[in-house]
């Protein structure tokens, strides 16, 4: 085997090494970025949530009654 | 020479060498491995438990009667911060609050692991407190109950730990719990996690109950049944409307009740729904039911007139005296079934209990679901009190019809009704209309099927409701119950409370009730209306005709004016 061959083959095996390590860490950082997202998701979901329960404490038909009742009684 | 001695010693040495090395090796495979293992799981593996979302509980509208929100607590650890008050003005920018006061929060902790700062729902805040030293967050889970005290008697409310307390909290709390989870990752040495490892359990939320409630319906009868209670002072008081044809409960109320986010510093006692779980003896509104059961007997009709005395009656029933039985008023000659209800004959119907004789109404009694629970969806329900016929004294033929010596739950009293009102039919009251899971999907249909058969005849439930019914309320006594745009059907009843302390009747305290449905022609509601021992004090009435009529009235006008009944 010649020497450029030689040298192009632990190259070529360096690179692969080197791609692999990549790859692997590009795994672990895309799963954490997954992570991260779901847990964003979940965030926003519970504040529509809050905000839901917000909404319907204010126009719930027990909510209604007092404020029209606060209303005829200021009028 | 001295270089082969110099060799053999180095030899020797790195054999020596090699078997220590050989010897660690095998120590730290061996007999640490273990300890070593768990060092480097306890390093590399992060752990995430999740806890289910608790499912929520909804009107037959859709409206949230109860649900669950996360909601993170940002803590500190006392025994890891040095200088509390470093930490604490460190802290304070991130989360509004005044330094001074996280400082006293962690200098009074009498936990050294752990003082709660503060309830947040904000993520940005969470995000910035963990990142100072000796400040973590945690997430949990917390009811809301947007309606308050509106249906409490009928929701219920759950403990700090999630656990269902009352109600349909408590009845569904398996299915609305859910079933927890815990995440196991691969962690960098910044403790984020890069790769899964396992996972203990699915996580899975809570299920949704879709009750058969209607909260705008529940809202008026709760108005008018508050109201009226202030009014005379009475104790308590219960208000139900009913669909007759499928036995589902648009409305029950139960009062006094509770603040469900103030429920540990309420009166227990008003954790109860009353209309389950209180017995009360009747009184007149159970006439009808027994009219019905002997109009189908065939021991009465419709036309015969019944003699009822002009005065009190006394005799003896199977030989044996049962003592002497009086009207509430007035006394009455000859009067038709009819007249007997509309007039609440007490004599009347004590005939009539006669002519049943003891098996017969009984067995009729039973069959209206007196004497057993109804089987509605919530905890605390009791059967009543109908005793079989084998311990009735003599007296018992005669008092039961007019609704002494039975004692019955608001909710048998609304099952009969509607099936009088439904032509006889039989149907169970309900409470929870569906089980819908996570994603929307209905899993369970609770709604019971259509009832078949009749337990009295078509034409004997029609005539009870369309013209003794209707009489009581055009002639009788149920006349403040009559309401302009639909013929009303009613009964009212008073009465007396058994003395808990000594033989026989108080003479001041009184259960009022009036139950009442519309339209005459084909029902769409029952109501039921019945307020105990309203104060006699205040020199009122107390006489369910005068005080729970009018309620009942005005229920079913809201109430039929709101589901577009013409």
């Amino acid at each position: 085997m010649s020497q450029f061959r030689f040298v192009l083959v632990v190259f070529y095996f360096t690179a692969v090494l080197i791609f692999a390590v990549y790859l692997r860490g590009a795994n672990n950082r895309v799963f954490y970025e997954l992570s991260q997202y779901n847990v964003r998701q979940r965030q926003l979901k519970q504040e529509l949530v809050a905000r839901q329960l917000e909404l319907e404490s204010l126009i719930n038909p027990a909510a209604l009654a007092r404020r029209l009742d606060e209303l005829q009684t200021n009028d | 020479m001295r270089s082969v001695r110099v060799t053999i010693f180095f030899s020797l040495f790195l054999i020596v060498l090699f078997l220590a090395l050989a010897g660690r090796c095998f120590y730290l495979q061996s007999v640490k491995a273990q300890h070593y293992l768990d060092e480097s799981l306890r390093q590399q593996r992060a752990e995430r438990s999740r806890q289910p979302q608790r499912g929520p509980i909804l009107d037959c509208r859709g409206r949230v009667l109860a649900a669950s929100n996360g909601i993170q607590t940002i803590f500190a650890e006392p025994r890891n911060i040095k200088d509390a008050k470093e930490t604490s003005s460190e802290l304070a920018p991130h989360i509004d609050m005044g330094a001074h006061v996280i400082c006293q929060l962690i200098l009074e902790s009498r936990n050294p692991g752990f003082a709660r700062i503060k309830t947040t729902t904000d993520a940005n805040e969470c995000a910035a407190a963990s990142r100072i030293h000796g400040i973590g967050t945690y997430s949990d889970w917390q009811r809301h109950y947007p309606m308050g005290r509106l249906v409490s008697n009928v929701v219920g409310f759950t403990a700090n730990d999630n656990r269902g307390l009352e109600g349909i909290e408590r009845k569904y709390d398996t299915a609305l719990r859910g079933s927890p989870a815990r995440n196991i990752f691969f962690a960098d040495p910044r403790r984020r996690p890069i790769r899964p490892k396992e996972q203990d359990g699915v996580l899975t939320n809570g299920v949704g109950i879709i009750l058969t409630i209607d909260s705008t319906i529940q809202q008026f009868a709760r108005d008018e049944l508050a109201a009226r209670i202030a009014e005379y002072e009475a104790e308590s008081g219960v208000a139900i409307v009913a669909e007759p044809q499928t036995g589902a409960i648009l409305a029950m109320v139960s009062l006094p009740d509770f603040d469900p986010d103030h429920a540990g510093t309420t009166d227990p006692n008003n954790f109860r729904s009353r209309a389950l779980t209180d017995w009360y003896e009747p009184g007149s509104i159970l006439k009808p039911i027994v009219a019905a059961i002997a109009l189908d007997a065939g021991v009465v009709n419709t036309t015969e007139k019944i003699f009822c005395e002009n005065g009190p009656y006394s005799g003896k029933h199977n030989g044996k005296s049962f003592g002497t039985i009086g009207e509430f008023k007035n006394y009455f000659g000859d009067l038709t079934v009819r007249e007997i209800l509309m007039n609440s004959s007490n004599i009347g119907m004590a005939k009539i209990g006669q002519r049943l004789d003891a098996e017969r109404l009984y067995e009729g009694l039973r069959l209206f679901g007196f004497g057993e629970k109804t089987g509605i969806e919530l905890p605390g329900e009791v059967t009543g009190l109908l005793r079989t016929p084998d311990k009735w004294t003599s007296y018992s033929v005669t008092r039961i019809p007019w609704g002494h010596e039975i004692c019955v739950t608001a909710m048998q009293m609304i099952r009969a009704y509607c099936i009088l009102a439904n032509g006889g039919r039989l149907v169970s009251p309900f409470l929870v209309r569906a089980v819908v899971e996570d994603d929307g999907e209905v899993t369970e249909l609770k709604q019971p099927p259509p009832p078949v058969g009749y337990l009295v005849r078509h034409e004997v439930a029609k005539w009870v409701v369309s013209e003794a019914l209707v009489s009581v309320v055009n002639e009788g006594g149920g006349k403040r119950a009559k309401l302009d745009k639909w013929q009303v059907f009613g009964k009212s009843g008073t009465a007396n409370i058994a003395k808990s302390d000594s033989r026989g009747y108080s003479q001041r305290d009184y259960v009022s009730s009036f139950i009442c449905g519309a339209p005459a022609e084909d029902p769409a509601i029952v109501v039921l209306v019945s307020i105990r021992k309203p104060n006699r004090s205040l020199g009122k009435h107390y006489i369910g005709g005068i005080v729970s009529a009018p309620v009942a009235a005005r229920i079913t006008e809201r109430t039929l004016t709101y589901l577009g009944v013409d």
